[in-house]
């Protein structure tokens, strides 16, 4: 009697610490994705009911802010200023990351040190580096320019996919790459015939993060291109803070366009993303 | 061996395309580049910069920045000495450490020029001007001074005096009246960060105290000050301003007026009038500041005044073209389109004319303000003061300690950054 209500006992102990978690997942959610159901709907209400006091949760929809955006500022520029930076960057960055990580694994390049100061980089505040590039950049005559946030962004990515890619490329046997040079493959034949066919998950999964890191990133943005020609989304968005009050409606608006594609995107290649991040895991 | 020649190539095409598409000259050689806030003033010069390439054929670019992007890259470029950017949006008490710092440009020499300078260009005609020992480093275009706003549907006369104040506010408060039709008699920008501290000088300058004079003697702790943060303490104890004062800045302050939550802002900024609607004007109304009765029964008033200006960059490479387009936004064309634009531009021409003034009320009032207005003492420490001023405010606001003490402790800290 006594074991059947010291099982139950656990059972319900069981049952609660599950509900626990479950609860604790669900706060940790709603903390997450607050601000952006927040914002969605903001974006398409009139002004007089985002500065109102009360909530109102029914309203008639309006594409006011969002023909603000578009007609009187220029946001189809900025967006195509963020795609260009952001595909840009993560080419280069997740071609050239995943050479070098290849390199320090296969060769010990750098040795142990290299592999910490890529560490070290990625632990870096990023504006600690802003003024060093701002300077550089401009005596570059570089700034307002997407060439300087583009290797703003490859120089902060490139060691984000080195980090990653290092533990993909250890998961490939070298046996694989040396039977490919019995073969009569050169090195360099070696790594794109062997080696990225065998990481395309991971190097697909690092890709991704990285373009999402470049498209939303703002303090090298906000430092280096500033004129419209160059001008990113993230500090576009930040225009709307103006020297006398925030334009709330178009703030949210530029807020839904700048994560409405990068949701879209990342529910487009979630499968390559999960993929991806449990590449190797399982062996 | 083709595929990773492709891919190599690609990395390569890639990288090119960065270097050379990407760093195409995005400017013409003497395009005078305008580095703005945005806001009001934006949209103003960028009307006065459209008519200016019409009128001149000279380029100008106007590069909009929000608030916060806009006053660190103004700081950043100029500190850096970069000449990316050939004018700066700022305000006149930021002037005086850029100045010491030696990256803004002295205007005099351009002045002087009839050659650069727009023929309607009159510096006398200049309600306020700045200088910083004997020299004008910043050409200002939009003047901003604190008003009375009331909400005129509710409240017949304007209270003349801050005792008169007091009582208005007592009567708009529901904890003071059930019936009130406001829940606060009155709010003003707390927001700490920049606002505190002018709305400080307005009370204070009115009580004769003051935040610092000429030779750099801190008068923070000075009775006067003292008798104006009092005025702080009052409304706190009272409980007649809006809870959330600290965070109240601009748009929370006519949000409040707009929507019934409080009955009067003071001290609260002109701009605000120019982004009122006609129906909105209908409800609020503007006055001077309340002030304090002197013996011979006039009042005594000194509303806090500042500037938006411009600034050149010491670096610039066209300074030139630069003055070019200055002298012409503080001549009458420029100060015309900003008036239409519904800006207050300091030209007496402008303020005075009274067809502008039936036009526009606001002119007669900020006329009026303006003969009396005053700023704080041009100095380097300037953001110190504001820093040991925000937290003597959030002390006393919070009820952490009362006016004396707040200004005691603020004054301390100035006098330490002057040591320092």
């Amino acid at each position: 009697m006594s074991s059947l209500s010291g099982v139950k006992r656990k059972a319900l102990r069981k049952r609660a610490a599950g509900v626990l978690v479950y609860a604790l997942a669900v706060g940790a959610l709603l903390i997450w994705i607050g601000p952006i159901l927040w914002m969605l709907p903001s974006a398409f209400k009139p002004t007089e009911l985002i500065t109102q006091a009360e909530l109102t949760l029914w309203f008639e929809p309006t594409l006011e802010h969002f023909r603000f955006i578009f007609a009187k500022q220029q946001f189809l520029r900025y967006m195509l200023n963020s795609c260009f930076i952001a595909l840009g960057a993560t080419f280069v960055a997740s071609l050239a990351g995943a050479m070098a990580a290849y390199a320090m694994r296969r060769f010990g390049s750098g040795g142990r040190g290299l592999t910490f100061l890529v560490l070290l980089v990625r632990m870096l505040p990023g504006v600690v580096l802003a003024v060093p590039y701002f300077i550089a950049f401009s005596s570059m005559k570089l700034l307002n320019t997407w060439s300087a946030l583009g290797f703003a962004h490859i120089g902060f990515t490139v060691p984000f996919v080195v980090w990653l890619m290092l533990g993909y490329v250890d998961e490939i046997p070298e046996a694989l790459e040396e039977a490919a040079m019995v073969d009569g493959s050169s090195r360099l034949q070696a790594f794109f015939r062997i080696i990225l066919p065998l990481v395309r998950p991971g190097l697909a999964a690092t890709a991704i993060l990285t373009a999402i890191q470049s498209w939303n990133e703002f303090v090298y943005a906000s430092v280096l291109t500033w004129s419209e020609s160059a001008k990113t989304l993230p500090v576009a968005a930040a225009d709307f803070v103006t020297a006398y009050s925030v334009l709330w409606g178009p703030m949210f608006a530029a807020g839904a366009i700048i994560v409405i594609p990068v949701f879209l995107f990342t529910l487009a290649v979630q499968r390559q993303i999960v993929r991806g991040l449990t590449f190797g895991s399982v062996k | 061996m083709k595929r990773s020649a492709i891919a190599l190539f690609s990395l390569l095409a890639a990288m090119l395309v960065f270097a050379v598409v990407g760093s195409l000259p995005v400017l013409a050689a003497d395009e005078v580049v305008v580095l703005v806030m945005s806001g009001p003033e934006a949209e103003t010069l960028r009307h006065v910069a459209a008519r200016y390439e019409k009128d001149t054929s000279r380029s100008v670019k106007i590069m909009e920045l929000g608030r916060q992007v806009q006053r660190n890259l103004l700081t950043q470029n100029l500190m850096a000495k970069s000449s990316d950017i050939d004018l700066g949006y700022t305000s006149t008490m930021e002037v005086p450490a850029f100045q010491a710092a030696g990256v803004v440009e002295p205007l005099e020499a351009y002045m002087g020029d009839p050659k650069m300078t727009d023929p309607s260009f009159n510096q006398k005609d200049f309600l306020v001007w700045y200088k910083i020992k004997g020299k004008s480093y910043a050409l200002p275009f939009y003047v901003s001074t604190h008003y009375l706003f009331y909400r005129k549907d509710l409240i017949k006369t304007p209270a003349q005096t801050w005792d008169e104040f007091f009582k208005v506010a007592r009567d708009f408060t529901r904890n003071h009246n059930a019936k009130s039709p406001t829940t606060y008699g009155t709010a003003f920008t707390g927001l700490i960060g920049v606002e505190p501290t002018k709305v400080f000088a307005s009370l204070a300058f009115t009580y004769d105290g003051d935040i610092i004079d000429e030779d750099g003697t801190v008068l923070l702790d000075s009775p006067n000050s003292i008798k104006a943060a009092q005025l702080f303490e009052r409304m706190r104890d009272e409980k007649l301003v809006t809870p959330e004062i600290l965070s109240q800045g601009f748009s929370e302050v006519q949000a409040a007026l707009l929507n019934g939550q409080a009955a009067m802002g003071a001290p609260y900024w002109s701009a605000a009038w120019g982004m009122l609607n006609e129906q909105q004007r209908e409800k609020i109304g503007i006055a001077e500041i309340p002030g304090v009765k002197m013996a011979d029964g006039s009042i005594r008033r000194h509303a806090f005044v500042q500037s938006m200006a411009l600034v050149m960059n010491a670096a610039s490479t066209r300074k030139q073209a630069a003055w070019q387009f200055l002298s012409y936004l503080g001549g009458k064309t420029g100060a015309e389109i900003n008036a239409d634009d519904g800006g207050l531009p300091p030209l007496k021409s402008i303020v005075l004319d009274p067809k502008r003034q039936a036009k526009n009320h606001e002119y007669a009032l900020a006329a009026k303000v303006l003969q009396t207005a005053r700023t704080v003492q041009a100095t380097t420490i300037y953001t110190a003061i504001q820093e040991s001023f925000n937290s003597a405010f959030a002390n006393l606001m919070t009820g952490k300690t009362d006016a004396k003490g707040a200004l005691t402790e603020a004054a301390k800290a100035v006098r330490a950054a002057q040591k320092r």
